[in-house]
């Protein structure tokens, strides 16, 4: 049965009547907002911005927003161009791809691909690909199914930069390392790629690592975890580690990103004038980020109608916008707080700026970098980390994204095809070696029925 | 049967009639337009075909790149070195080898996937073109869609070159080459006429060719 298009009809020019309301409300509150961001920039009123974060951290469970880094001589407003072009630094991009199990096909299994990719400011680029097939128990951690391979892909894609640092540093140990941790990195054939052409760029004074999304290891919140997040994200931050002793930058890329950080921020000193005191945190109503009494997730409060979220519905894109009007320009440095982050290493915590990475004044892109504290705090690593996405950003005319970052998902990517093919191997492997004939769920063969119909 | 054979690259797909080859961008100095290429058949067979159509494809980020004022040679070199879209050749069967005997007919089945195409040397193109009497030029007049008069014309240039440097050649080859076309055309003089109008372009100081 087709989707009801005639009845769709009327949803969607009600959808499209409630945007354009809720554009211009969202079009106030980022005046508002912007308004605020001014008031609370400089001197002891970002010092009780600063503070009001720590309370609403210890007062409210589960709030997650920016910090201002008191460290920074630098108001919230501040805003830096686009730096020149650096010379002598190599930018490596991993990303991932997966098959995820389908439990209605002929054989249980999933596929972990890593594409990652090499471009440095002189030397012939280089593209690797590494994939680790999960069958049976690899499926599993502990006694439990996994919780799904986007962890462990996310996961893989750090020990990969871990591991092609530490080739291209000579760092015997760092690699062995890794290379325990993800097989497939010392297990690959001759056409996926060899690492040894990384050593070209030994003396790069930078070390740019880049990954897409954000640098920290998402997973499900504090409490709600599987048994598979805590040694994940174990691992996770000691590839972080590793990076850090290798003298690398690691970044993490979002495009287009959607979170409230900053606005999350603002709202906590909606209403308070920067003079006085430091007030009570406000109240946030459940369904606004905090569980139901019931425990299950908050659905969130409607729009316009929680005083507790005078923000809600404005993303921090929405706010900077206008800030960062110049091309390649990036905002202030801000620290990301929420009680799942206080696992991390002061010094693996992850700080933000926002960039914007469009080459046209009249359409700013704006986007979200991710470094870990360490980084954060060196000016000048920050700066390379400016220029260098600034640069990758500008190759592709019309398309503002990493060029190394884009190689690295088409170096990875998994096609259907792809699938089947490794589904073909398995079973005919299966078939030879066990005289086994798997066969797909009934549910599954009924569908095919009807797609081959369909066509 | 020949020395050293040069790769030009490997079998992406076939038919009886012809193939088509894959070869890397940094290699796209072997392979040339009306080339003669050999491919496996398996145990003591190949086919024969020439090299009408060399393709270079794009691709939506290559189409991008393009409209860039500058493009970085670190990217340049990606595209050409790690992108999978190789360069295709296509090649149209003209005969094949079983054992020591060569056939202007077509081949009893095509070569496979991956199968490595290689470039005949001067030997192999005066042996292949030598034989018989000339009789795969009906496979490039017969063909559809392929440029037939620069490619008969090109290749009998390269043909006549290999007969005169090789000292199993035949010095009139050519002419031979040429009458066999005339015989073969009598009844399509529009289409003769740019045979022979490609072949004077081909050969502008007649039969003797200079080395290149």
């Amino acid at each position: 049965m087709p989707v009801d298009y005639a009845g769709m009809r009327e949803q969607v020019a009600r959808a499209v009547q409630q945007q354009a309301a809720q554009r211009a409300r969202l079009d106030g509150l980022a005046r508002q907002a912007q308004a605020l961001l001014r008031a609370w920039a400089e001197g002891e009123a970002r010092q009780r911005l600063a503070e009001r974060v720590e309370q609403a951290l210890r007062l409210q469970r589960g709030w997650r927003g920016a910090q201002p880094l008191l460290d920074l001589d630098e108001p919230l407003t501040a805003v830096h161009p686009p730096p020149a072009p650096v010379a002598d630094w190599v930018v490596l991009a991993a990303d991932g791809s997966q098959i995820n199990p389908d439990r209605h096909a002929e054989v249980y299994f999933g596929l972990i691909n890593i594409g990652l990719v090499a471009f440095g400011a002189t030397g012939a680029p280089l593209a690797l690909v590494r994939s680790r097939l999960l069958i049976g128990e690899d499926l599993f951690v502990g006694a439990e199914e996994g919780p799904g391979l986007g962890l462990q892909r996310d996961l893989a894609e750090r020990q990969a930069l871990a591991w092609a640092v530490a080739v291209l540093r000579g760092e015997e140990r760092i690699r062995r390392q890794m290379e325990q941790a993800f097989a497939p990195l010392a297990e690959a054939s001759p056409g996926a790629g060899q690492a040894e052409g990384l050593q070209a760029w030994r003396e790069a004074a930078w070390v740019v690592t880049l990954t897409d999304g954000p640098l920290e290891l998402w997973g499900a919140r504090p409490g709600e975890e599987g048994a598979a997040y805590a040694p994940s994200l174990q691992s996770y931050l000691d590839a972080l580690e590793q990076l850090r002793c290798l003298q690398a930058l690691p970044v993490g890329y979002v495009d287009r990103p959607r979170a409230d950080l900053v606005v999350r921020m603002l709202e906590l000193v909606q209403g308070v004038a920067p003079t006085s005191g430091v007030g009570p945190v406000p109240e946030v109503l459940p369904g606004a980020g905090t569980p139901g009494p019931d425990g299950s997730p908050g659905a969130g409060a409607p729009l316009g109608g929680d005083p507790a979220r005078p923000f809600l519905g404005l993303s921090d894109r929405e706010l900077m916008v206008e800030l960062l009007r110049q091309p390649g320009a990036r905002s202030t440095l801000f620290r990301l707080r929420s009680q799942a982050l206080e696992r991390y290493a002061p010094d693996l915590a992850p700080w933000f700026f926002y960039l914007n990475v469009s080459p046209w004044p009249e359409r700013p892109w704006v986007v979200r970098v991710e470094v870990p504290a360490w980084v954060g705090r060196d000016p000048q690593a920050v700066q390379v980390v400016h220029a260098v996405l600034w640069e990758q950003c500008r190759i592709v005319p019309g398309r503002a994204y990493p060029y190394a970052l884009h190689r690295a998902h088409e170096t990875a990517v998994v096609t259907r095809e792809d699938r089947e093919q490794v589904s073909r191997l398995l079973l005919a492997t299966l078939q030879q070696a066990l005289g086994v004939v798997p066969e797909r769920s009934q549910k599954q063969r009924l569908k095919d029925d009807f797609t081959r119909r369909a066509r | 049967m020949s020395g050293q054979a040069i790769s030009v690259g490997r079998l992406l797909r076939a038919g009886t009639t012809a193939f088509v080859a894959g070869c890397q961008v940094q290699h796209l100095d072997r392979p040339y337009f009306g080339a003669l290429v050999r491919a496996p058949l398996g145990d003591d067979k190949a086919v024969y075909g020439l090299i009408y159509d060399l393709r270079i494809e794009d691709d939506g980020l290559v189409r991008q790149l393009a409209l860039a004022d500058t493009v970085q040679e670190t990217v340049i070199h990606d595209n050409r070195t790690h992108r999978n879209v190789p360069v295709e050749l296509s090649v149209l069967t003209v005969g094949y080898r079983q054992g020591e005997r060569v056939l202007h007919l077509l081949p009893p089945r095509p070569p496979l996937s991956l199968d490595r195409i290689v470039l005949c040397d001067e030997a192999e193109l005066v042996r292949f073109t030598a034989s018989g009497r000339l009789g795969y030029f009906r496979h490039v007049l017969r063909a559809q869609g392929i440029p037939m008069e620069d490619l008969l014309a090109t290749h009998i240039r390269q043909a006549q070159r290999a007969h005169q440097r090789h000292p199993e050649g035949q010095p009139d080859w050519g002419r031979r080459a040429v009458q066999r076309l005339v015989t073969l055309l009598r009844d399509d003089y529009e289409q003769l006429v740019r045979v022979l109008d490609a072949l004077g372009d081909a050969l502008p100081d007649g039969w003797h060719i200079e080395e290149e």
